[in-house]
């Protein structure tokens, strides 16, 4: 073992130095993934606590909008493809939404967005990493608008980038939001969801 | 062999300390701090004014703090700056928290309070978890009972405020700034004269409100004089120095031609070049660069570097050249957004008081399709301008 030492001395210490980084690295995300998990359960703690204590602050969630593809999730550079929104808005009637959707502006372009549903229109900002829509019903219409797993909306990407990419609805990104107002005048904030897609 | 072990044990634990070091001071060192850089908190009274309170009679206000992202407050402190001449505190309830013990005044404090001409809030949250204010509806922090000594206007301003959180590593977080808004009183708008504390290092501030703005202002959708006055929120950019004034609002009347007129005033440093911000009760900010702006189609002024000069005493700012575009409607949140448009949507032409005091963009009486047609032009821009 000692002459084995002496001949691969430096082979040797660099494997030590290797196995060293890799312990290292191990405890640090065995550490982190561990005490991560009271914190989160300390945060809702914290956050029913004062809600119990204080005025309500952050409104409930009513209503789902989710990110849906038609097509298989893979999907070729070059080629436009469409994520569509599908609304649910808990038996109300909707007269104007808002959405703050991140993705990635490097590995898709964005192309337009089109309202599925004819007496809404929409206003698009693209806001460098993420877009918001403002999408409003026109004061002619007099019909409900409930939305019930409704499509409302289809926004057009063109991929640019091999790889694996998400979009999410966020809730709110510097000002702009993810809501849905009612004809009260009510904002409902809606439970979100994300998407992933594969460009090959 | 021995000691050839002793050293591949070192060289181990090192070089796994280091990485695990090196890892998390990546991962949680700097970058939590910078998380929370940018952090504002607005403070406001309740109610935003005091038109008119008579002699010798009482006047309540509570003061409100709202943050830009929500935060678990822990502890809190302002310095609430009024003229002893013309006020004299009364009483004082912690709404957040209790008053922390020998740091903040309270009420056995009113005869040291009165001398001084300021009161000294320091409250800590007592609840294990702190306190959550929220950006969406902020907090009641204070609420201040004041005699009023004469009928003459005056005012009441936030001084030096701090706020502290305690982060989830449990180190003290409170790099918040802070917009403040000063309490007209019996349409007072200058701010009082600064008392500052015995011994204090900060003695040698200048005159407070030692540059009045006198401003015109040209809103869209209104080109004849409407019924009523505007409330405009005007602040300063100092753009030598990137320290912003909060915000004072002017209350402006309309003349025949739409023309608002308006003042407010600040305590500033007059060699400086300013910009100034201004937002209408139903409008987006406007950033102002110039005494007298103009452009060629409404709404479409734009500028980046301040150069606004002011003397001390009065200064005339004619800003009626360009618009102030509308469509941000009450409550404000800085951004056109389908609350606003469904707000008039919903409302159609209705034409009661509180229905008219939230949509009646162009003042006519009515909320209608004028009022919507407004705001969708508004659209191009949709935020506030920063």
């Amino acid at each position: 073992m000692e002459n084995y030492l002496q001949n691969h001395k430096a082979f040797f210490y660099l494997l030590l130095i290797f196995f060293a980084v890799f312990a290292g690295t191990g405890i640090f995300i065995v550490m982190n993934t561990t005490s991560k998990k009271p914190a989160e359960i300390n945060k809702g703690l914290s956050q029913t606590v004062t809600e119990s204590i204080i005025v309500p602050s952050v409104p409930a969630t009513e209503g789902t909008l989710s990110l849906t593809t038609a097509k298989a999730q893979v999907l070729a550079t070059d080629k436009e493809f469409v994520v569509d929104i599908v609304a649910d808005s808990n038996g109300k009637s909707i007269t104007g939404y808002d959405l703050a959707l991140n993705y990635d502006p490097i590995a898709f372009d964005f192309v337009r967005a089109t309202s599925s549903l004819t007496d809404f229109k929409v206003y698009s900002y693209n806001r460098g990493n993420y877009l918001s829509f403002l999408v409003t019903k026109v004061p002619q219409s007099e019909k409900s608008s409930v939305f019930a797993q409704t499509k409302i909306i289809s926004i057009v990407f063109k991929p640019n980038k091999k790889g694996a990419y998400n979009f999410s609805l966020k809730s709110e990104i510097n000002k702009d939001k993810t809501d849905l107002v009612t004809d009260k005048t009510e904002i409902l904030n809606p439970v979100l969801n994300g998407l992933e897609v594969k460009v090959l | 062999m021995k000691t050839e072990l002793i050293k591949i044990i070192a060289i181990f634990l090192v070089v796994t300390g280091v990485v695990f070091w090196g890892l998390s001071y990546v991962f949680f060192g700097n970058g939590r701090n910078s998380k929370a850089a940018g952090e504002t908190i607005a403070l406001s009274f309740n109610p935003a004014s005091v038109p008119t309170v008579a002699t010798n009679s009482d006047l309540t206000v509570k003061i409100a703090a709202k943050p830009s992202i929500n935060a678990l407050i822990r502890g809190y402190g302002m310095k609430i700056n009024f003229d002893k001449t013309k006020l004299a505190f009364k009483s004082m309830q912690y709404l957040v928290g209790s008053v922390s013990s020998g740091l903040g005044n309270t009420d056995t404090d009113l005869a040291a309070i009165n001398s001084a001409g300021f009161i000294k809030v320091v409250g800590e949250a007592q609840s294990a978890t702190g306190y959550s204010l929220t950006s969406t509806t902020g907090a009641d922090m204070i609420s201040l009972t004041f005699t009023a000594l004469s009928n003459s206007p005056t005012s009441i301003t936030i001084g030096d405020s701090s706020f502290y959180s305690i982060s989830a590593d449990m180190s003290l977080f409170n790099g918040w700034t802070f917009t403040k808004d000063c309490l007209s009183v019996n349409g007072g708008t200058a701010a009082p004269t600064a008392t500052t504390a015995p011994n204090s290092p900060t003695a040698t501030t200048a005159p407070a409100g030692n540059v009045t703005l006198n401003m015109k202002f040209k809103v869209q959708g209104i080109a004849q004089k409407p019924t009523g006055g505007m409330n405009v929120k005007v602040k300063l950019l100092n753009e030598s120095t990137g320290v912003e004034t909060g915000y004072q609002t002017a209350q402006l009347t309309a003349n025949d031609q739409g023309i608002w007129s308006g003042s407010a005033s600040f305590n500033v440093d007059t060699s400086a070049k300013y910009v100034l911000y201004a937002k209408g009760q139903y409008q987006v900010q406007k950033k102002i660069c110039d005494a007298t702006p103009t452009e060629t189609a409404g709404g479409t002024y734009r500028c980046t570097t301040g150069k606004i000069s002011l003397t001390a005493g009065a200064n005339n700012l004619d800003f009626s050249g360009i618009i102030l575009l509308s469509g941000d409607l009450p409550e404000q949140d800085g951004t056109i957004n389908a609350y606003d448009t469904s707000l008039i949507r919903n409302n159609l032409n209705k034409t009661d008081a509180d229905t008219l005091s939230k949509c009646d963009v162009n003042r006519d009486g009515k909320c209608d399709t004028q009022d919507y047609s407004l705001l969708i032009s508004t659209l191009s821009v949709k935020n506030d301008e920063q």
